[in-house]
């Protein structure tokens, strides 16, 4: 199983999730048969690859280790909420033969309702655009914590 | 004598208090900074809201998920959060004294109380199917409703008509919405419902003075939100096309998706696969114990399907936090990506956050002096 990936891994996750489609979801209901498996703007973000995978039963974010990472062992099923530019997101660890551990959070799933491969490539691609966009900031919003504030008098002190 | 005082003689430690009031603000999907405080605040607060429950054809399965909950705190909270005026189970009264009760305090308390309604009613021949104090529970019921401040409907029988309702309904089991028309009910679906819903929800009402925000069925959005399957702890297998076919065969031993077995999780609303069921923890849920979900929080599902059938997955109802991207998904670009988005971000209670160089051992070991410490559990919040 891979620990890693030097290289860019749409293509892998691409060929992997085909053969899931061919060999185990042949028939089931939830299958929208108007999609395709694709993996959708896979790029490094911190170290590691993120990005959406589209395919006929769930449309999911993604993250697979990137060059010369390791990451802690986890379990399959375990869920880890992970920061974000846009928000925080619960992640569900997977693992595939071929993929080794991965982290998705589902967008949705089943997908029945996406019209077709085109409409989905541009969900995915928008998804993966916005989740590491910065989000607009509401600054009437105050942190009351005591650890904001605390951290806030230190800020002062150091002034 | 403080608020805390009191808990702790009910043997609720501060700590365990803020606790709780930390899982119950993560439950309601409240995730600034002092949400525990907040709650805290409101549910310290002297007047606690006076509550009548009243049960119609019902098993008690609500009750007992509220007051035996495994840990032995959770029912003194319930018992100091709210004000049970009438509860036909929990009365030490009883025969006339317990029904002057409820009338005094269904006049004491004219337009405060919190109406709590579990079991179906039934209306078939003049409601004489279940009877209390030689009237039928519709009369009961209509009377309460009417000085109600609030009105909660608990449990799958009441929220849909549940078990009662099914197949030849002979007494003709009707929600409480349906002998409530005009009214707003709270519906908190399930068999039983997880008790802190019903908590947060009480909660919510405590901190913001009104109802959460509701989905097209009158479900608290924090907690019937999503489906079941989108956090099953079984969903990488799913996405990986890893399914248990039968009972105790290999792939069901190694906890694979149960969706062949008849899962319901694809087609239900609820937070069961994030909260668990009921107080119980340590992964005790149906799914995580390894038997498909019955979708007993859903009406034409739960009790009406048998277990061993495949869930649809066309709903008849489109998922209510994603409005606009229901209408065209995908075909509208950002503006349906940005809502899936802000449907799905967020924490649940109980997951720990952190950032992406986290993930890797020796990159934290590394860079841990120019890491932040956003590594926190909701826990160390409180």
């Amino acid at each position: 199983m891979p620990q890693n990936f030097t290289e860019n891994p749409s293509a892998l996750i691409e060929a992997t999730f085909n053969q899931i489609h061919a060999e185990q979801m042949v028939g089931l209901p939830f299958i929208n048969e108007r999609l395709r498996v694709s993996a959708v703007g896979f790029t490094l973000f911190e170290g590691d690859w993120l990005g959406v995978l589209l395919t006929p039963w769930a449309l999911n974010l993604m993250l697979l280790p990137g060059p010369d990472r390791h990451w802690q062992a986890f379990t399959v099923g375990e869920k880890i909420g992970l920061k974000l530019p846009s928000n925080d997101y619960t992640f569900i660890v997977g693992e595939h033969q071929a993929l080794g551990q991965y982290l998705a959070c589902s967008v949705r799933s089943p997908v029945k309702d996406i019209p077709g491969q085109k409409a989905g490539l541009q969900l995915a691609g928008d998804l993966s655009r916005l989740m590491t966009a910065l989000p607009a900031v509401n600054v009437t919003e105050v942190d009351e914590s005591r650890r904001r504030l605390l951290g806030g008098m230190m800020k002062q002190s150091a002034l | 004598m403080d608020a805390f005082d009191a808990l702790e003689q009910h043997g609720v430690t501060r700590r365990t208090f803020m606790k709780f009031c930390a899982g119950l603000a993560a439950t309601m999907g409240i995730s600034h900074a002092s949400a525990a405080q907040t709650v805290a605040d409101a549910l310290t607060k002297k007047t606690r809201p006076p509550v009548i429950w009243i049960g119609a054809q019902e098993c008690t399965g609500c009750t007992e998920s509220l007051l035996r909950s495994t840990h032995p705190t959770i029912e003194n909270l319930i018992l100091d959060m709210i004000s049970l005026e009438y509860h036909e189970v929990l009365s030490a009264a009883a025969g006339h004294q317990v029904e002057a009760n409820k009338h005094r305090a269904i006049e004491q308390y004219h337009g405060q109380y919190v109406l709590v309604v579990d079991g179906s009613i039934p209306v078939k021949d003049g409601g004489i199917y279940c009877m209390v104090a030689g009237k039928p529970i519709i009369d009961h019921i209509k009377e309460a409703a009417e000085g109600a401040a609030a009105i909660i409907a608990i449990g799958s029988c009441s929220s849909w008509g549940g078990v009662a309702s099914i197949g030849v309904n002979p007494t003709d089991a009707r929600s409480l919405q349906d002998i409530l028309p005009g009214k707003t009910v709270v519906n908190i679906p399930g068999c039983p419902p997880n008790p802190h819903n019903f908590l947060a929800t009480v909660a919510h009402l405590l901190t913001y003075n009104k109802l959460p925000a509701l989905d097209d069925k009158n479900r608290p959005k924090f907690a019937y939100g999503r489906l079941i399957h989108e956090h099953c702890e079984r969903r990488p297998h799913f996405d990986a096309g890893r399914f248990a076919t039968e009972f105790g065969d290999d792939g069901h031993r190694q906890g694979y998706c149960l969706y062949k077995l008849g899962c319901k999780g694809p087609e239900t609303y609820g937070n069961c696969s994030t909260l668990e069921f009921c107080d119980v923890g340590g992964g005790i849920w149906p799914v995580g114990i390894g038997h498909p979900c019955i979708g007993c929080n859903e009406k034409d599902v739960g009790f009406s399907k048998g277990i061993h059938q495949l869930a649809n997955v066309t709903l008849a109802r489109p998922p209510e936090m994603l409005p606009e991207v229901n209408k065209a998904v995908g075909n509208d670009g950002s503006a349906g990506a940005a809502a899936l988005l802000g449907g799905i971000g967020g924490l649940l209670a109980g997951v720990s956050l952190m950032t992406v160089r986290e993930l890797s051992r020796a990159q934290t070991r590394e860079t841990s002096s120019s890491v932040p410490s956003s590594i926190r559990t909701l826990e160390e919040d409180s």
